[in-house]
This record gives structure tokens, C-alpha cells and sequence, in this order.
């Protein structure tokens, strides 16, 4: 509950959870993480310690959708129409998506105090212009109304926010990785918003003790003294930020080779995954774990570790096997792997 | 044994003992306010019907925790009055964007009570607890942006009965201590405890061993997740610290399993397994009680006596059978009858598919929609959506209308309300494994019916053979209606599959009506040979049964067909695909196999 960020670093176990994000803090475009699983976990403190370790980005100064002032095609029209454009380095935006946020406030609507007192038409933007260029998070992802889940699943395939209302007609660049964490138990999540998410992981809290008792000990030590807490962290903190630094500028530069996606269709198709979003998110994927690991080729090893939690949300539900996704594609991998080799 | 543990052995009923317990949760709350509700957040479940004792333990909280008023979340608060919004008479009077807070954040630095905590609505407990995890309330509402600070104390009755849904896991996992007033008679009241804290020390340390043991003995309780894990050292520390003690000791730790773990354990400590199976065992294992857990295995003794060389003395014998040894008589007892009561209404059972409409239930948040028949404008809301909007509509108009309402802010009342389900069985009985796949319905449906009371289930069995098909048992919630109905079963002859599925689809209709979710189960292979009209010939069979699927396109019947044949026979498949319908091949049948298969596909 204090000011500062429990540190990203400090997470005891859920490595899972933690590669996921900063796999999506390395590629933007890999489609976000899904988090499910059990009741206090630290996915919470995981993504808000994420927002903390994040390198800073150039902004347009003064813009109000945090616009990069490189990619011209991924402005808002003031700042294209701007010739000059002065810019700031920014944190990453992290927007969360409080519970029992109303639509106008996510989209964005009328300035209520400007049409109020000079009854002028101006536009206010919401939360998904606040977390263009960075992070969405929302937590208890599976309680969301359903329409703002299609407002927001409309936006995320765009990457535009579209305003049209009584002469507010406008769009903006709305750019962002969804985060989503939620305990299955409380309900279910729609295919479509499952199949959004690029990686999905299972989190549970660990059944050792001594990892146990770690969580406690920081935990106490955070809750103590907070800024001591993050100053101690400090030199970890900064190393994975230089870590995603380094798979930032590498990923460009990493290969695919056509045996490497033979084998991902390969997995895909013995798992039966509906779609080729599934596909093309095992490829990125692995890629920017071959960009993390600092590896110019994509490698077996690559696609092996990403697959169960690229693959495994988009498994179609079989009644009569409710081992989770994770289990049956990683079966389903045990056995590519040996028909490979067999061959 | 220190004086809290003779206390106890003296302590003629269980009863008393719980009192004293309650008693002693009230002293520690009031050791935790001591510095203001802020810097310790007292939060407490009451498992208890509003009665005498509640009443007493209140009046008593109250006492201590004098510093502040007591606010109380009625059922049926509305999300705006909950987290706050924009006052909108504010705002227009003063032209500028005026925020009213919400009760959460006015109640910061204060007690919160939440009664009838067990039928609250999810979003309500997820507000709530987002609330105790951020320490603040975020609003985003009508085009109002805000965070208040929001810390708040507070106290949550479960006043759930033994057959109801007790109170989210959600909730409860966030909450310190858990008491269980409810077996409390008020004749115990009469024992009033004097503060007997004289002597109370200001901090108390937990060293790692004793860290490490009350993560043990928390995980053997089954709570995996971590709170409760911190919860109990901070209990622990309080109670060390009530004894004017420095250091936890085993009795500190004992104190904290009662007030803290007992009443939200999923297990019992010497049975550690998976919570998936733990139903069933739960219900295998009848007589539990505090004689078997001396059984504990012995590494976790071992490791103890190892790791504790070192260490001072009280520590020593700590462990899950000492534990046990310690806590009042009877205690573990009521604990495991309760935990098999637990596994029948599990709070993972989902009530039901919630259904949005616009005409009954619950009222909830309006949207902005257009106004067709069957809707009502919710009037308030539309006037608040075109407010801002007046001065420019009236700068931009040219009539005097003193209100400008358009189209675009027009919001429509909705309402939530938990539909019922419905599940039908349609199975084939004819030929000769017919009998066994009969056996094997019947089992699913009383499992689906024993399981599905809080979930508001009913279930119906239609079989057919020789000519026609046969109404076993209409759609039902009494388990023991269904046992009675399902007494005899016949099976052998012909597959009038057609005049089944027809039977069905009426008995479908009739439940649909009823405003339940209807699914239809199909057991069979799918080679039909009785023509509607009841005359023989698998060709003109088949045509009958795929013309009656017909009737299900668009019905709204989420239909699942599970292929009975040896081999995956291709006219189930077929029957499938008109309905619609999952198909599952399930060449030997059982009950078990079937009700998951019915609740997966739900």
C-alpha cells in the first residue's frame, strides 16, 4: 500500500509470469498476457512492478496520446499536422482499468467542464489514449462487462480509437499490450477475449516452503520500509532493464529459418489450434525469447519454451480431458519432438 | 503450558472456548487501532446470523474501536454510491467538475460493516476487495477521472445457511481474523472477559523458524495462497505481543491457527492433498478426528528437530500434531463435518449463467441505447448524459426547448438476473448395452442434481426404444424425486430416435419458457431404425430423425451428443452437426465421465 512499487525483481517463483511480461515489454506487437490463476499470487504486484522497470520512451511534448515523434503513421492528426515536433523522454504509460469503469471514460468523451461553462465542444480523451504506446492492465479481467470487452477487443485489433458523436468526430492512435489477470473459479472468459491475449500463463503460488517463507520475509521487509525495500533492488532492477534494452535493438535482427517454421506448423497443427493467430504468436514469440536470450537465430529450444504459453489458451475445450492447455501442449511437444527425431 | 493453554483445558465447552476466542480477536483489534485503523487495517469475517451474541461481539468491537463510527454497505448498493461518480448538481452549479465520493472512500480511517456478505454481489465483493488491495479507489466514471485514498477496517458477516453459498473465496482470503459465532449460544455471553492484558509489549519478533513453520502449517490446512500466510504472523506477533512478549512462541502460533486459519481451512492437516480430489475423500473419510492426526508423518517431525538445534526451547515440539492436540475439544471435529458441508456447496459452484435483459431481476449500471419497445428509459441517467451538452445544443439550436435531449443520450434500464438451468438427458435404450447406459444416466443425472443445488439445476431423463419414447423423470431439482422415478428402468428393441428427439424438443421448449438455460444430452449411436410413425426401416428413420433436429436450429437448446458406439459411428456425428450440437465420443460410459462432460460443456 505504499507509494513505491514492490520491485519486479524482488518476485519470488513465478517465472512463468514474469518471462511472459517482459517477452511483451521486448515485442509490443505479441498481443499481451493473460494471467489466470489462483487467489494471491502477486499477478497484481508483478504487472505494477513491470511499469517501474520499464526504460523510458520519446513522446511528443504536449501530446495527449503520448504520440512517438518517429512513427508518423502511428500519430494522432495534431501531432502529423505539427511540423516541428519538440519531444520528452516519458515512463511507459501502465493504465489500469479500475472495475466498474464506464464506457465514456475508457473511450473517451465530451469535456463535461469546458461544455459546461463556455458550452464548448472539446474532447476528452480516456484511458485507452492514456495507454497508447504502453500497457492496459486489467485486473479481474473475467468480471469486465461484456460490451466494454468488445469496445476494447475493437481498439486492440486497430490500434485506433474511434470517436464518433454529435460532431465529436475524431481518432487516435491507441496502441497497447493488454494485460489481463483473473481466477477462472470466478468465472468464465469468452473465446474471442482468450484468443486475443498473444501469451496466457497459469500462475499458482509455490507449494515449497522455503520459497514461502521468502515471499513473507520480503514482503515484511517491503512493508517496512518501502524505499529501502526498492533501493536494495536496485542493482537487479537495473540489469533487467538493460536486459530488455539489448532484446529491444536485437529483435529486429533475429531469424526465422523455414526448418524452424516447419516445425512451429508442425506443433500447431498436432494441437489442433483454431486459426493462424496461434501461429503467428509462437513465431514472435520466439523470437523475441531467442532477442532475450541474445541469440540471432531462432532455435528449437525457442519455440519449445514458448509454445505452452502461446499455445495453450487457444486448445478447444475437451470435456473429457480437463488437464490444463499448458499439460496437453506440452504432451503434444513431447511427441512432435520424438516423431522429429524418429524422421 | 503457559496460562492462554491451561485457560483453555480448563474450559469446560467448546462453546466457551469460541467466546473466549471472539473475546480475544476484540483485544487484538483494539492493540491494532491502537495508531489509528489506517496503519493496521483490522479486517475480520463473523460467521453468524444476526442474533444476541453478534450483537454482544458488536457492542463490544464497537466499545474498543471507539475512535470511529461503524459505516455499513447495505445489500443492494449501487456501484455510483459505492465508489463515487460525478455530482452532477454540483457541477452544474458551480460549473466546474465536481466529484462526490463514494462510501469506500468515506470510509477511509474507518470501520466498514458489511452484513448478508454472502449474497452481496461479485462486483460489489471485487470493488471491495480491490479496494483493501490498493489502498485506494480508482473511479472512472462519466467523464470524471479520480483516486481517493480509501483504508478502511472492516467487518463482513457470512450469514449463509448449510445449504447456501457461502461467502467468496475472493473475500475471504483478504480478510485476518475468521470466527465462527454461529453454534454460539447466548447462555455463554454471561462470561464476560476483563481485559487480563496488563502488560503488553510494544513489538514482537517472529524469527525464520517459526516463519517457516507457520508457512507449513498453513499450506497443511490447504490455503495455498499467500495471505493467509502473512495474515497469521501478524496474528501471532498481536497475540506475543497481548502477553507482553518480545518473541513468538508456540502458544502465539497456536492462538493464530484458531483465530485465523481454522474457520477458512480446506483441509484438515493430515490429509494434505489435492484440492481436486479432496471432495471425494472429504466424503470417504467419515469419522475424522483429532486421534488420527497423530498419524502426521514423521519427516515433518524430523525436519523440525533438525532445523531447530539452534533455537530456543518453546519451539521445539511444534508441529501439525501438537497442533492439534491443542486446540479445544470437539473444535476439529465441527471443522471437518462443516469442510464436508463446504464440499457439497462449493463456492466454485456458479449460479447459474447471469442473463443481462430488460425486464426482471436485479437493477444495474444503464447504458446508453436506443429506445425500442420491451426497453424503459432509465430517465435520470439519459437527463445526466445530455446535460453537459445543453449549452452548446442551445447556442447551436434555434428552438426554446428549455431541455435538449437527443437521441444519443438515451439510457436504457437494464436488469441482471441468474437464470436457472435446465439439463436433459435423451438416451437411447435400445439394444442390449442399453440397461448399463441407463445405469450410467441415471448416475449422472443424481450426481448433476446431489452437485448442482446451489447452481439451481434441474434435470429431466427422456428414454426411447421399441416404438416410441418415454418420459423417466420431467425436469427436476429433487434428488429424491429423480431416485424414485429412475427406480426401474427398461431397456432393448428398436431406435425410434426421431419420436426421442421430438419428446425432447417439447420438454426443451417447455423449460425454455420457463426462462431456464436449457441443455439437451444425447446419448446414442445414432443408427436409428423406428420411423416417426412407428414402423420400421433405417432408411426413412434417419430422414425422420434429422428432419426433427431441424426443430432445434435457433431454438436456443445448447445440445451435446455423446456417440455410445464402439467406433466412432458417423451418423452420430451427423445428428451432431445438424443440431449443432458438441459431439463426444464415449465408447464405455459412466456416470462420472458423463456429469463432467455435461459441466464442461456448459
Amino acid at each position: 500500500m505504499a507509494s513505491v512499487t514492490y520491485p519486479f525483481a524482488a518476485i519470488v517463483g513465478q517465472e512463468q509470469l514474469k518471462h511472459a511480461l517482459l517477452l511483451s515489454a521486448v515485442d509490443a506487437s505479441l498481443g499481451g498476457v493473460l494471467a489466470l490463476g489462483d487467489r494471491g499470487t502477486g499477478k497484481t504486484t508483478a504487472v505494477r512492478g513491470l511499469a517501474a522497470l520499464l526504460p523510458e520512451v520519446e513522446a511528443v511534448k504536449g501530446c495527449r496520446y503520448n504520440c512517438s515523434p518517429d512513427s508518423q503513421k502511428a500519430q494522432c492528426k495534431e501531432c502529423t499536422e505539427e511540423t516541428e515536433l519538440k519531444s520528452h523522454k516519458i515512463a511507459v504509460p501502465v493504465v489500469d482499468l479500475p472495475l466498474g469503469v464506464t464506457e465514456d471514460r475508457v473511450l473517451g468523451a465530451l469535456d463535461i467542464e469546458k461544455a459546461l461553462v463556455n458550452g464548448e465542444k472539446s474532447f476528452e480523451p480516456g484511458l485507452l489514449a492514456d495507454a497508447n504506446r504502453g500497457f492496459l492492465y486489467i485486473d479481474e479481467v473475467n468480471l469486465l462487462e461484456d460490451h466494454l470487452v468488445d469496445v476494447l477487443l475493437d481498439v486492440a485489433v486497430s490500434g485506433w480509437n474511434v470517436v464518433e458523436r454529435e460532431g465529436l468526430s475524431l481518432k487516435h492512435p491507441a496502441r497497447f499490450v493488454l494485460i489481463g489477470s483473473g481466477n477462472p473459479e470466478e468465472g468464465d472468459l469468452r473465446p474471442q477475449l482468450l484468443d486475443r491475449f498473444g501469451l496466457s500463463v497459469d500462475v499458482s503460488t509455490p507449494t515449497e516452503i522455503s520459497q514461502r517463507v521468502e515471499v513473507i520475509k520480503r514482503r515484511d521487509a517491503y512493508e517496512r520500509n518501502p524505499e529501502e525495500f526498492v533501493q536494495k533492488w536496485k542493482r537487479e532492477t537495473s540489469k533487467l532493464r538493460n536486459r530488455i534494452k539489448r532484446a529491444k535493438d536485437l529483435i529486429a535482427e533475429v531469424e526465422v529459418s523455414d526448418q524452424m517454421l516447419g516445425l512451429i506448423a508442425e506443433i500447431c497443427i498436432a494441437l489442433g489450434t483454431d486459426g493462424l493467430r496461434g501461429e503467428l504468436t509462437l513465431i514472435k514469440s520466439a523470437r523475441a525469447e531467442a532477442a532475450w536470450c541474445g541469440d540471432l537465430q531462432v532455435s528449437e529450444t525457442h519455440i519449445l519454451k514458448m509454445a505452452p504459453s502461446a499455445l495453450g489458451h487457444r486448445l478447444r475445450r475437451n470435456p473429457l480431458d480437463d488437464s490444463k492447455g499448458m499439460v496437453r501442449v506440452e504432451r503434444v511437444l513431447e511427441q512432435v519432438i520424438t516423431d522429429r527425431n524418429a524422421a | 503450558m503457559t496460562q492462554l493453554n491451561s485457560e483453555i483445558l480448563q474450559a469446560p465447552s467448546l462453546e466457551e472456548s469460541l467466546w473466549q476466542d471472539a473475546c480475544l480477536t476484540i483485544e487484538m483489534i483494539a492493540l491494532m487501532v491502537e495508531g489509528g485503523i489506517r496503519q493496521n487495517l483490522p479486517t475480520l469475517l463473523i460467521k453468524a446470523h444476526a442474533g444476541p451474541v453478534r450483537e454482544a461481539f458488536m457492542q463490544r468491537l464497537e466499545e474498543v474501536v471507539s475512535r470511529t463510527v461503524f459505516h455499513k454497505i447495505p445489500v443492494g448498493i449501487d456501484e455510483q454510491r459505492l465508489i463515487g461518480g460525478l455530482d452532477l448538481s454540483a457541477t452544474l452549479s458551480s460549473g466546474k467538475r465536481v466529484a462526490s465520493k463514494g462510501l469506500l472512500a468515506e470510509c477511509d480511517n474507518q470501520m466498514l460493516v458489511m452484513p448478508m456478505a454472502n449474497i452481496m454481489e461479485d462486483d460489489v465483493i471485487a470493488q471491495v476487495t480491490a479496494a483493501m488491495d490498493n489502498g485506494h479507489v480508482k473511479v472512472e466514471r462519466e467523464g470524471m477521472s479520480a483516486t481517493d485514498i480509501a483504508q478502511f477496517g472492516l467487518v463482513v458477516f457470512d450469514e449463509s445457511d448449510e445449504d447456501e453459498q457461502p461467502i467468496s473465496d475472493k473475500m475471504k482470503d483478504r480478510i485476518i481474523f475468521h470466527l465462527d459465532l454461529s453454534t454460539i449460544s447466548y447462555r455463554v455471553l454471561k462470561i464476560h472477559l476483563e481485559l487480563k492484558f496488563t502488560d503488553i509489549s510494544t513489538t514482537a519478533i517472529c524469527d525464520s523458524q517459526t516463519l517457516k513453520e507457520i508457512c507449513e502449517i498453513v499450506l497443511s490446512f490447504g490455503l495455498t495462497s499467500i495471505r493467509p500466510t502473512q495474515q497469521m504472523v501478524r496474528v501471532a506477533i498481536l497475540n506475543a505481543r497481548l502477553n507482553g512478549r518480545t518473541k513468538v512462541i508456540q502458544d502465539d502460533v497456536v492462538t493464530a491457527v484458531r483465530l485465523c486459519i481454522l474457520n477458512r481451512a480446506k483441509q484438515l492437516p493430515q490429509a494434505p492433498q489435492p484440492p481436486e480430489d479432496m471432495q471425494e475423500d472429504l466424503q470417504d473419510d467419515e469419522p475424522e478426528t483429532p486421534d488420527e492426526q497423530q498419524e502426521k508423518p514423521d519427516e515433518e517431525q524430523a525436519e523440525d528437530n533438525d532445523s531447530t538445534s539452534t533455537l530456543d526451547e518453546p519451539l521445539e515440539d511444534l508441529n501439525i500434531e501438537s497442533l492439534a492436540s491443542q486446540l479445544p475439544d470437539g473444535l476439529l471435529d465441527q471443522l471437518s463435518s462443516s469442510l464436508k458441508l463446504q464440499s457439497k456447496t462449493s463456492s466454485q459452484g456458479r449460479k447459474g449463467k447471469q442473463k443481462y435483459g430488460s425486464k426482471r431481476g436485479k437493477p444495474v449500471a444503464s447504458r446508453r441505447g436506443e429506445l425500442r419497445s420491451g426497453k424503459s428509459l432509465d430517465i435520470m441517467a439519459t437527463l445526466r448524459a445530455a446535460t453537459p451538452w445543453q449549452k452548446i445544443r442551445s447556442a447551436e439550436n434555434t428552438s426554446n426547448a428549455s431541455i435538449h435531449v437527443r437521441p444519443q443520450d438515451f439510457h436504457i434500464r437494464r436488469y441482471k438476473q441468474n437464470t436457472e438451468t435446465s439439463t436433459i438427458f435423451l438416451v437411447d435404450a435400445s439394444g442390449s448395452t442399453a440397461l448399463n447406459r441407463l445405469g450410467e444416466a441415471k448416475g449422472a443425472v443424481e450426481s448433476l442434481l446431489a452437485e448442482g443445488y446451489a447452481r439451481r439445476d434441474h434435470v429431466g431423463l427422456i428414454s426411447f426404444r421399441k416404438r416410441e419414447a418415454e418420459v423417466l423423470l420431467s425436469p427436476t431439482r429433487s434428488l429424491v424425486r429423480a431416485k424414485k422415478s429412475l427406480a426401474s428402468l427398461a431397456g432393448g428393441g428398436g431406435t425410434p430416435l426421431a419420436s426421442g428427439l421430438q419428446l425432447a424438443f417439447i420438454m426443451a421448449s417447455e423449460e425454455l419458457k420457463k426462462g431456464r438455460a436449457t441443455s439437451l444430452v444425447i446419448m446414442t449411436d445414432g443408427s436409428a431404425n423406428v420411423a416417426l410413425d412407428g414402423t420400421g426401416g433405417r432408411e426413412k428413420a434417419m430422414e425422420d430423425a434429422l428432419a426433427v433436429s431441424n426443430l432445434f436450429v435457433g431454438a436456443g437448446v445448447s445440445c451435446l451428443v455423446i456417440d455410445v458406439s464402439r467406433l466412432a459411428n458417423p451418423k452420430a456425428k451427423a445428428l451432431s452437426e445438424k443440431l449443432g450440437a458438441n459431439y463426444i465420443p464415449m465408447p464405455f460410459v459412466s456416470s462420472k465421465n458423463l456429469s463432467d462432460a455435461v459441466k464442461a460443456s456448459r
